[in-house]
């Protein structure tokens, strides 16, 4: 009799969980749900289109019907209202919308910056947890993080103010043929002009380069595509220098090093970020300094490895180790401090 | 110079221990972690000392007091730390006592062997504060090592006093009291060393300085906040959003005002010149480097460097000789890995042992006054279940903890210190950390391991030494799967009755070892399994940052290891046994001595529970010991026995044989009962006051949760398999 009571019991305790957990699920679904389309409306009057309910209901997935009870519910919290046919977000719905498009780009950069999470899982998981996020949350995250000036993907992250960052680019038409770029601002006026711009995928962060220049236009490829623009529209383009995508390989790492040689550090590379790259910096290991390999652990195969670095013995990982370049030292140096 | 008196005997320094009362002076002790910080305060403060945490931190905060010249001071131990620029919870600790707990002065400790790494904290503490002074701790050891430090050099460089001292004799103590005092009662003027900024960050400091000095008069360092506001710092931003800064810094407002992040957030009155100052910031950040804080760090060491070149001469070879020596020695191929399995073993053993006898002693002692106290009470005239309830069930419970554990607690623990602050754990830590990376932990994880041996209440606090997040939590969710002392005792019993008895006696002793082995892998194994599991599903995305400090080897300070590791612990297990065993023996005397129906409530509830147990291999005995033993694991055997034999109080049998009549013969173990209750006795829950810690070092439900549940759901299905299995096999039954 007793494994019937246990069973029932650990019954019971499951769809009381079920139970409390489904009720939570559901209201942040139902917030979510709106903010969502908040987020798509916001979206739609930065891109000077404009929000239609049908587009909203086949964005969101909803019903139609379901989409009108959405839309009366946020025209009862004065975020939207109707202008003729369209969806227009009053300012409280603007300022919801920049919250938002906030709160995804800063909790993206913190999940690149900070844990292991792929890139491309980053914005899954954004899309979430910007509904959780309050105003208090994120100024403390932003500090954080170091004010940071982009997303993961080269997006701009919006200050509280609703200021963005000032874009300093040069238009297309003064960029030299050849140079790799990336658009990162594309003026909004005027507005046939944008939409061509965006027909074509220059939008900010995409990159370019300008294969061809004509006094008439100039042929591009835009993110893989070939694609001619007219040098009215390409002066309406704002790039800047591609950032590298792959950086030049220094000639060693300190992961090259083998025991007892020395090396001068150039720089950590960038794929080390937030947490791990101040402790690498506050451990001394900063442009400059002078690295002695010391100790490889003959267990692991040499990984961890020891370093001495500013008088302490610090072991890093072969990960770590590979990520902090450095050029070799003649051995006559002798300014090791111990 | 020549050396003063020990400390102790110094005329000048009076230890004042944990009396502090009325103090006159607040001082902070600050430096990097392995300079000998934690041995000058104790000489200062004497060996009794404050220790707990931070608010709401788990950073062990440690406080005392002395008396000198007539005036009482305060010491506040500061954390450990290399710098005051990343976002770690110790680095913010220190960083807001000495910006905003007004400290009068700060004494920051330097290691004389590595003054350029030193020098990097130093700098960021003279921008914050200038009662600043500095104590260039292990002279001795600097001198054994040919280094040279111009000590009146560094003072000129630093703008502050430097007093050379060497922390475990005292030498230099009385002087650096005097400089202390000095620099507290502004006899001595200090004119702290600015770090030279790379011109496009000086550029934007200035242009914020006066801007802060207008909106927050009186504020003293305006530079180093403004450096910390173009970084990003949560804390400093609040305050200055605020208008809460100036309060802060001067100390109207307490430290505790600061707004902590758990806590819901009221409407912020907002400052509008501090939000002025905000927006500038923004633009000038705007306008700098994107990498200006990698810059930031380099000027401080660069500035560290062309320091420590005027002020440090080394002589001949570095002479690191002895160090390196001992390293390939400890990390050898071959010799790395015997060397370290015959340490742990040669410190079990000890531990074992050494235990035996101070077991007994406390045992015969403890259960003498029982026996006294309920002839007493009867002597009184108090009924018997009075009696019974207060000396056979709380008392007895308290008693049988205090004398299992306690012992080799107080034998493991120092032995731990010992090897942790010769600097020989964190190579363990070195030779095992391929292993670790493996499945997604720390090297250090294996320290904390080897501490839960000894109690996985102190291994989970243990795994604070684990300073990337992810790392520490997968440290803390498997730290159970090492059995601790408590469990020891069920271990070594199934092991000589079931196991030894098994083999011929040549080879009982052996294969009673054996299986103890056997039990203590299958952990370790289901160690490595669980974080793998944990590191790739639950806590895929958790911040993860490896590095790991090799201190030099140094010589111990064997007194304070001893005081501190015997009193810090027997105060713990001792709370621990009042707390939870003591109530746990309570509850076992009312199932054993509570009659339904003419049996007792303990027969009740094992008949209860016995299908489910016999599902595991076990029976209803065993598990209801393991619910009722959850306060204290030590208990479950004298439980289980207490059961079977219908006593009405837990007991032991007298010998093996009669064990074994009572377990085969009258409760029908087999084999399979205990190959079953071996593996769940390593894999089940951990008992409550483990459950607790985890509780209060991850502050959350959740972790808390699942690392009460997933063991003891691991335990259920291995054992549920591994019964299952042997069933059908047709070995038994």
């Amino acid at each position: 009799m007793g494994a019937h009571v246990f069973i029932w019991l650990i019954v019971v305790l499951v769809l009381l969980w079920v139970g409390k957990h489904g009720w939570e699920e559901y209201r942040i679904r139902r917030r979510s749900t709106l903010e969502d389309a908040i987020k798509y409306l916001y979206d739609c009057e930065e891109h000077h289109r404009y929000g239609v309910p049908e587009a909203l209901a086949g964005k969101l997935g909803l019903s139609t019907r379901a989409t009108l009870r959405l839309l009366h519910r946020m025209a009862q919290r004065n975020l939207i209202r109707f202008c003729g046919n369209r969806v227009c977000l009053t300012p409280a719905g603007k300022a919801l919308g920049l919250q938002l498009l906030r709160a995804h780009r800063l909790w993206e950069r913190y999940l690149s910056d900070y844990t292991d999470v792929p890139l491309r899982e980053i914005h899954r998981l954004a899309d979430k947890r910007e509904h959780t996020l309050t105003q208090e949350d994120l100024q403390t995250l932003e500090a954080t993080l170091g004010h940071p000036r982009r997303d993961p993907h080269g997006d701009p992250i919006p200050r509280e103010s609703g200021e963005w960052m000032a874009e300093v680019g040069v238009p297309l038409t003064d960029w030299p043929v050849g140079q790799p770029a990336r658009v990162v601002h594309v003026e909004d006026e005027p507005e046939d002009l944008f939409a061509q711009a965006l027909a074509e995928g220059l939008i900010p962060g995409a990159d370019v380069v300008i294969l061809e220049s004509k006094p008439e236009g100039l042929h591009l490829k835009v993110d893989g595509n070939d694609v001619w623009i007219a040098s009215i529209l390409a002066a309406q383009v704002h790039v800047i220098a591609a950032p590298a995508r792959v950086e030049e390989t220094p000639p060693m790492s300190l992961a090259d090093l083998t025991r007892g040689e020395r090396a001068r550090v150039i720089g950590i590379s960038r794929e080390i970020r937030g947490l791990l790259r101040r402790r690498l910096l506050d451990l001394g290991f900063t442009r400059g300094a002078i690295v002695q390999e010391v100790l490889e652990s003959a267990f692991g195969r040499g990984d961890p490895r020891a370093y001495r670095v500013r008088g302490t013995l610090i072991a890093l990982r072969r990960e770590q180790a590979e990520h902090i370049y450095a050029e070799p030292l003649t051995d006559e140096g002798g300014d090791v401090t111990p | 110079m020549t050396p003063t008196p020990g400390c102790s005997s110094c005329p000048f320094v009076q230890q004042l221990g944990i009396d502090l009362s009325e103090w006159d002076y607040l001082v902070a002790l600050a430096g990097n972690p392995n300079t000998g910080k934690s041995t000058l305060f104790n000489r200062l403060t004497g060996l009794k000392q404050h220790v707990g945490n931070w608010p709401g931190k788990t950073v062990t905060r440690a406080e005392g007091g002395f008396e000198f010249n007539g005036k009482r001071y305060k010491l506040v131990d500061l954390p450990g730390t290399y710098s005051l620029l990343s976002a770690s919870v110790e680095e913010e600790i220190a960083r807001d006592f000495i910006l905003f707990g007004n400290p009068d002065g700060v004494i920051v400790v330097m290691d004389a062997t590595a003054v350029e790494r030193n020098l990097n904290l130093t700098l960021q503490i003279l921008e914050i504060t200038d009662r600043v002074v500095v104590a260039l701790n292990l002279m001795d050891e600097a001198r054994r090592k040919g280094i040279h430090v111009n000590h009146r050099g560094l003072a000129r460089e630093l703008g502050v006093p430097v007093v050379p001292i060497v922390a475990r004799t005292g030498e230099g103590i009385g002087y650096l009291m005097q400089a202390l005092e000095d620099v507290i009662e502004g006899r001595v003027r200090t004119h702290p060393r600015r770090i030279p900024l790379d011109p496009a960050l000086e550029h934007a400091v200035r242009e914020l300085v006066p801007l802060i000095e207008q909106a927050f008069p009186g504020v003293r360092n305006a530079r180093w906040i403004a450096i910390r506001l173009l970084d990003g710092d949560p804390t400093i931003e609040r305050a200055v959003r605020t208008g809460e800064l100036s309060a802060l810094l001067t100390g109207e407002l307490p430290r505790d005002a600061l707004p902590v992040d758990e806590t819901p957030q009221e409407e912020e009155t907002l400052y509008p010149p501090g939000l002025a100052i905000l927006k500038k910031a923004d633009i000038l950040r705007a306008a700098l480097d994107e990498d200006f804080r990698d810059r930031l760090v380099e000027d401080i060491y660069n500035e560290a460097a062309r320091i420590t070149q005027r002020v440090v001469r080394v002589e001949g070879t570095p002479a690191q000789t002895w160090d390196e020596r001992i390293d390939r020695i400890v990390t050898h191929p071959v010799w790395g890995l015997p060397l370290m399995l015959l340490g742990l073993a040669l410190a079990f053993w000890v531990t074992v042992v050494g235990a035996n006898y101070p077991s007994e002693w406390l045992a015969t002692l403890l259960f003498g006054i029982e026996g006294l106290g309920a002839r007493a009470f009867q002597a009184l005239g108090l009924p018997w279940w009075v009696t019974g309830f207060l000396w056979h069930g709380v008392y007895r419970g308290l008693a049988w903890v205090v004398s299992v554990m306690l012992p080799p607690m107080a034998i493991f623990f120092p032995i731990f210190t010992l090897l942790e602050d010769l600097g020989y754990l964190p190579r363990v830590a070195f030779n095992l950390d391929w292993l670790f990376k493996k499945v997604g932990a720390h090297g250090k994880q294996a320290l904390t391991m080897t501490m839960g041996f000894g109690c996985n209440a102190a291994g989970v606090i243990a795994t604070r030494i684990i300073e990337s997040p992810r790392e520490r939590l997968i440290a803390i969710l498997t730290n159970n799967f090492v059995p601790c002392n408590g469990r020891w005792p069920t271990l070594i019993m199934l092991g000589t009755v079931f196991v030894a008895a098994a083999f011929p006696p040549a080879f009982a002793a052996f294969a009673a070892a054996g299986s103890i082995v056997a039990a203590v892998l299958v952990g370790v194994l289901f160690t490595f399994i669980v974080s793998w599991l944990l590191s790739h599903t639950l806590l895929k995305g958790e911040a993860s940052a490896f590095t790991l400090e090799l201190p030099p080897y140094r010589r111990p300070d064997i007194v304070r290891i001893l005081y501190t590791s015997l009193i810090d612990r027997t105060i713990f297990v001792l709370w621990r046994a009042v707390y939870m065993a003591a109530p746990a023996g309570g509850l076992i005397w009312i199932l054993a001595n509570v009659h339904v129906h003419g049996q007792s409530l303990v027969h009740w509830l094992a008949a209860f529970l016995d299908p489910f147990g016999r599902l595991l291999g076990l029976d209803g005995v065993i598990l209801l010991s393991y619910i009722v033993a959850l306060p204290a694991n030590e208990i479950v055997v004298p439980t289980m026995i207490m059961a079977y034999s219908g006593a009405s109080t837990v007991t032991e049998v007298e010998n093996l044989a009669a064990l074994k009549a009572l377990l085969v013969g009258q409760a029908g173990w087999t084999l399979l009962t205990a190959v079953s209750l071996m593996l769940f006795a390593v894999l089940h829950n951990p008992c409550s006051t483990t459950i607790l810690t985890i509780w209060k070092e991850t502050g959350s439900k959740k972790w808390t949760l699942i690392g009460a549940l997933l063991p003891l759901a691991i335990a259920f299905l291995v054992t549920f398999v591994v019964a299952q299995v042997w069933r059908l096999s047709g070995w038994v039954m």
